[in-house]
């Protein structure tokens, strides 16, 4: 379970990644109509998986560590 | 306004410390061509420029530039965590250790705190967009000097990440000055400033 957990959280953030490329090409690209659907479709589909992690694998505190920058190696 | 996302925009995971290695990096945090001068840099720009295309681009980027200020912080972090007064020593992180103990502060690999005289926002299109192509291709080439010091699997790892953003970073806002000197007058782009020549900038 928490290995399934893992996965996802870093697909979700993959998932994220790709849409923060796909804006910085619509902003000097604002009439690419097909990256403008690719973008929602993409949106959509994190905003599923976010969804799906938050029912599988519970909602990520926000006050409880650990914060993005804790590893204990 | 900024929302937060609790999560960093790539992993951080790294095994063992090394102060000297952190204190290399920290150059990335408040250096000259660090995230810090990067982030300031192009949302600061924004205000004065006269194409939405542009606006977004530098919000984009700008907010971006803080998600790695992130993780760079976090790399200088758990490169320092737990050390001995040995190895604070023996890496050369004595001087920082003094100052601000193992806690992350801006300044550079040489110590000199991070200044606003590090970036510029200059109110003209093509300057600020120049600057930004510069400031790009200097943390690109801080990037690859650390790459040459460092031989942590971890550690390296991260920093191509970051690298490759500068890279890509770089060609977008050569679209964007692509941009600007398309809608600028095209017999003379120098001719105008449409960020503060306000009734010839209309026209566009």
């Amino acid at each position: 379970m928490e290995n399934k957990c893992y996965c996802l959280r870093e697909q979700i953030r993959a998932a994220r990644f790709a849409l923060v490329e796909l804006r910085l090409y619509l902003d000097t690209h604002p009439d690419d109509e097909k990256a403008q659907q690719e973008y929602c479709e993409r949106n959509a589909r994190v905003l599923e998986a976010e969804k799906e992690y938050a029912s599988c694998c519970g909602i990520d505190p926000w006050v409880s560590d650990p914060w993005p920058w804790d590893y204990r190696g | 306004m900024w929302v937060y996302k609790k999560a960093l925009q790539y992993p951080v995971k790294i095994k063992n410390t090394n102060p000297a290695m952190a204190k290399m990096i920290m150059s990335q945090y408040g250096g000259p061509d660090g995230e810090l001068g990067a982030s300031m840099r192009y949302l600061s720009q924004r205000y004065s420029m006269p194409y939405p295309e542009l606006k977004a681009l530098l919000t984009d980027i700008g907010t971006e530039e803080l998600a790695h200020l992130e993780m760079v912080g976090a790399i200088v972090h758990q490169l320092t965590r737990c050390l001995t007064d040995e190895q604070i020593r023996k890496g050369g992180f004595d001087a920082y250790f003094v100052d601000h103990t193992n806690a992350v502060h801006p300044s550079s690999a040489a110590g000199v705190p991070w200044t606003a005289a590090y970036i510029q926002s200059k109110g003209d299109v093509i300057t600020d967009l120049h600057e930004n192509l510069a400031a790009e291709q200097k943390a690109r080439t801080t990037y690859d000097n650390i790459l040459r010091m460092c031989d942590d699997p971890d550690v390296r790892d991260v920093i191509k990440f970051l690298r490759a953003r500068e890279v890509v970073h770089y060609q977008r806002f050569g679209e964007g000055l692509r941009i600007a000197t398309d809608r600028m007058d095209e017999k003379n782009f120098y001719a105008i400033n449409p960020g503060c020549d306000c009734a010839r900038a209309r026209k566009y």
